[in-house]
């Protein structure tokens, strides 16, 4: 039986939370981690500060079946994952990169899901 | 030919076979006496260079980021390889002895120095020197001996096997180089670079606090008895008669020596105050030079001058690099000297005369009253400059950026290309004198004749204030960190600013370091690169962009060029012959040092000292890495 629209939003919702439950976990070992070469940086621990802030706003997203805030919270979630991907594509942390196209593909996936009528 | 003369003729070969077997050591601050940094080794190659791999990394202690009662540290030692140990000083001071396989510490000397800035602003070393006797004396302590200097003046000796005092050599094993300095003594001869050892002497350079005095210590070399610390000639920079009115020009970087001919070449630094000349006008023609002295005796033999009446600070600052040089089918004993201004003085080493030409060229003339810039320059046009001769232009992101700031700010700046000089409005000046290139000076390939050299690009502004009104800034908080500094004595201070816009974003277009290669047969320039890259709260920038290196390069025989040097805590190696990177490592800071290449027991090291350096990046560190290929 192919997935209701709200199962996929449920779907690419959680994708992004874990995603930048990855890049947190990623950007708090690398702002530690004194070999990582970013280690003790304002720029590690801005990545550290986005990527909790995708996760709270994935999880927010998820939560929401509608409405301005809805909206207003999952294009905040789309700069913040362009943002923090372009932050780890500087701070050359392929894995935070990684972890960031995660979220995109996500959130593109609770972007595409069908609407359904009412909700 | 007669059975004797084959066997003539193969006896060098037989006799190189051991030594081709024996272990390679790195036993001075530039790899050589000749300062040179290259290595014959050929373990290591543009082919397998990708394998390498960390063999080893070992940690001093000794680092502080300044946040305590401990000043900064900045660690620029080599280290080195020699009487199957690895070598290291580091910035409080301390020797260490390192097992040069695995990274092991063998002991450890502590001079118990003073952790103070006194005269520079961070904690500095670049490392230490070993000597050996010709003819050591069975089971007597100190017949070899490792020697480290510190920022109170103080040079100590000590037994290279054992790290215990020398007892014969000085007081206790350490000399006071401060007994020797008595005419404007602001402040201790501070011994951060290694003496340069040859035979049985001791060459002891010093370097002071800058741009704080206009009456300072007059630049003097100390030669001394290896083993006793005695001294046994003083070369002054100096004419006696005007010594007490001035200063410094001094030799605080490291020095070269031809042992065949028994000469020592030093880079003599620029006389106080460094910014204003009105006080010193009349002729001190060993000030921002190369001069050759005779060793025995510390006779000059020669001397050029690289910058006349030097009001940018264009100290010469790296040991000359002694190479012979093919030259339309003759061979010429060669030295190249690097220098902050831009320019590769490249010299017969015998006579001081230019390989390729330099011409006094008309510069600019100064407009400070009391002042009187010298009408022209000394110029080089082959080998090709590490800078351009015209400022790099406004770099348009920062000018974006800034909302225009950069475009501002250069209306109000006095520029007329190189050797603009200071002014009371503020001039521009490029290069300035972060470099061109620094103390690690250029490495190379005495077989392919190719030199190569790391460099900076960097646009700084010079402002001279008037004493009142300098003391009126100084007073109203313009600290040193602020680019104020107060050449005191002289009729202005010296506000020293970097080219920046508000954000701290340099205002000049990119590259801000590049390395390069030359062909010293003809002065041509091979190829030039972006080096490192720029590191920002933790953001790489581009690499065309480079970064401002501090720093040298090493060569190795079988064609690759290692360095640090860059703010972005990598080291890198390079191809020479085409300068492409092929292979870089991570380490825990700059690693602002000359890297060492040495084998043991069959294997080839190559080692740097990571420790970082205040003007790149805040970030220090205490670690010492060695890397080889895997099994």
């Amino acid at each position: 039986m192919a997935a209701s629209g709200a199962q996929r939003r449920d779907f690419g919702t959680r994708i992004v939370s874990g995603g930048a439950l990855l890049g947190a976990v990623v950007s708090i070992f690398n702002y530690f981690y004194t070999d990582s070469g970013i280690s003790d940086t304002p720029g590690a621990l801005l990545v550290v500060i986005t990527s909790v802030l995708v996760f709270t706003l994935g999880l927010l997203v998820g939560a929401l079946r509608t409405g301005s805030l809805r909206r207003v919270a999952s294009t905040a979630c789309l700069l913040l994952i362009l943002g923090t991907g372009f932050a780890g594509y500087l701070l050359e942390s392929p894995t935070l990169l990684a972890a960031m196209v995660v979220c995109w593909l996500g959130w593109s996936v609770q972007l595409l899901a069908p609407r359904q009528a009412g909700a | 030919m007669t059975p004797r003369s084959v066997v003539a003729l193969l006896l060098p070969l037989f006799a190189a076979l051991p030594a081709a077997a024996q272990d390679t050591t790195w036993t001075d601050f530039n790899g050589d006496l000749r300062a040179q940094k290259y290595s014959p080794l050929t373990q290591i190659t543009p082919e397998n260079v990708k394998r390498l791999k960390v063999a080893w990394r070992a940690r001093t202690g000794d680092k502080s980021d300044g946040s305590g009662k401990i000043p900064a540290s900045v660690w620029s030692a080599t280290p080195l390889f020699v009487n199957d140990t690895l070598y290291l000083g580091t910035p409080f001071y301390r020797i260490f002895a390192f097992e040069p396989d695995t990274g092991k510490t063998k002991w450890v000397y502590d001079p118990k120095a003073v952790l103070e800035a006194l005269t520079q602003p961070d904690l500095k070393n670049r490392g230490v020197a070993y000597w050996q006797a010709d003819r050591p004396r069975a089971g007597a302590p100190c017949q070899k001996r490792v020697y480290i200097g510190t920022m109170d003046a103080k040079l100590h000796s000590v037994d290279a096997d054992t790290g215990k005092p020398c007892a014969d050599f000085g007081k206790n094993g350490v000399v006071d180089v401060n007994q020797w300095n008595t005419q404007n003594a602001k402040w201790p001869l501070s011994l951060l670079q290694p003496p340069t050892v040859f035979k049985d002497y001791l060459f002891v350079g010093w370097a002071g606090k800058d741009w704080a005095y206009s009456e300072a210590p007059p630049g003097t070399i100390f030669a001394l008895d290896a083993r006793t610390g005695s001294l046994r000639w003083t070369f002054h920079s100096i004419p006696p008669e005007i010594a007490a009115q001035t200063g410094t020009a001094n030799v605080w970087a490291s020095m070269a020596v031809d042992a065949a001919r028994e000469i020592l070449y030093v880079p003599v630094s620029s006389p106080s105050p460094n910014f204003f000349g009105g006080n010193r006008l009349q002729p001190i023609p060993l000030g921002t030079s190369v001069t050759a002295l005779e060793i025995a005796t510390g006779k000059v033999l020669w001397s050029r001058q690289l910058v006349h009446h030097d009001l940018w600070d264009f100290d010469t600052n790296s040991a000359p690099t002694l190479v012979d040089i093919t030259k339309n089918g003759t061979t010429i004993p060669a030295l190249v000297q690097t220098s902050k201004q831009g320019f590769l003085y490249v010299l017969d080493r015998h006579t001081g005369e230019p390989v390729f030409p330099i011409e006094e060229r008309p510069v600019p003339k100064s407009t400070v009253p009391g002042e009187r810039a010298s009408p022209t320059q000394p110029y080089v046009a082959v080998p090709k400059p590490v800078v351009d001769d015209q400022w790099p232009g406004v770099f348009w992101l920062a000018e974006v950026a800034s909302l225009g700031y950069c475009s501002r700010k250069l209306k109000e700046l006095d520029y007329e290309g190189r050797f603009t000089p200071p002014s009371l409005k503020g001039a521009l000046s490029y290069p300035a004198t972060i470099g061109g290139v620094e103390w690690g000076g250029g490495a190379v390939d005495p077989a392919k004749q190719i030199f190569v050299v790391n460099n900076t690009s960097a646009v700084q502004i010079y402002k001279l204030l008037p004493r009142k009104e300098f003391d009126a800034a100084a007073k109203a908080g313009g600290m040193e960190t602020g680019g104020f500094f107060p050449m005191e004595g002289s009729p202005y201070g010296i506000q020293l600013t970097t080219f920046l816009n508000p954000i701290g974003m340099p205002c000049w277009k990119p590259p801000y370091g590049s390395i390069s290669a030359y062909d010293l047969k003809t002065g041509a320039l091979l190829w030039r690169k972006p080096f490192g890259q720029i590191q920002y709260w933790g953001f790489y920038m581009p690499e065309s962009w480079g970064t401002v290196t501090i720093g040298g390069p090493a060569i190795t025989a079988s064609g690759l060029v290692f360095i640090g040097a860059s703010m972005d805590s990598r080291v890198r190696a390079l191809d020479l012959r085409t300068g492409k990177l092929l292979w870089k490592h991570l380490v825990s800071a700059p690693a602002v040092a000359l890297p060492a290449i040495y084998a043991y027991k069959g294997r080839q090291y190559v080692a740097f000292a990571a420790g970082g350096n205040s003007i790149l990046t805040p970030r220090v560190s205490d670690e010492v890495v060695a890397f080889s290929l895997p099994d």
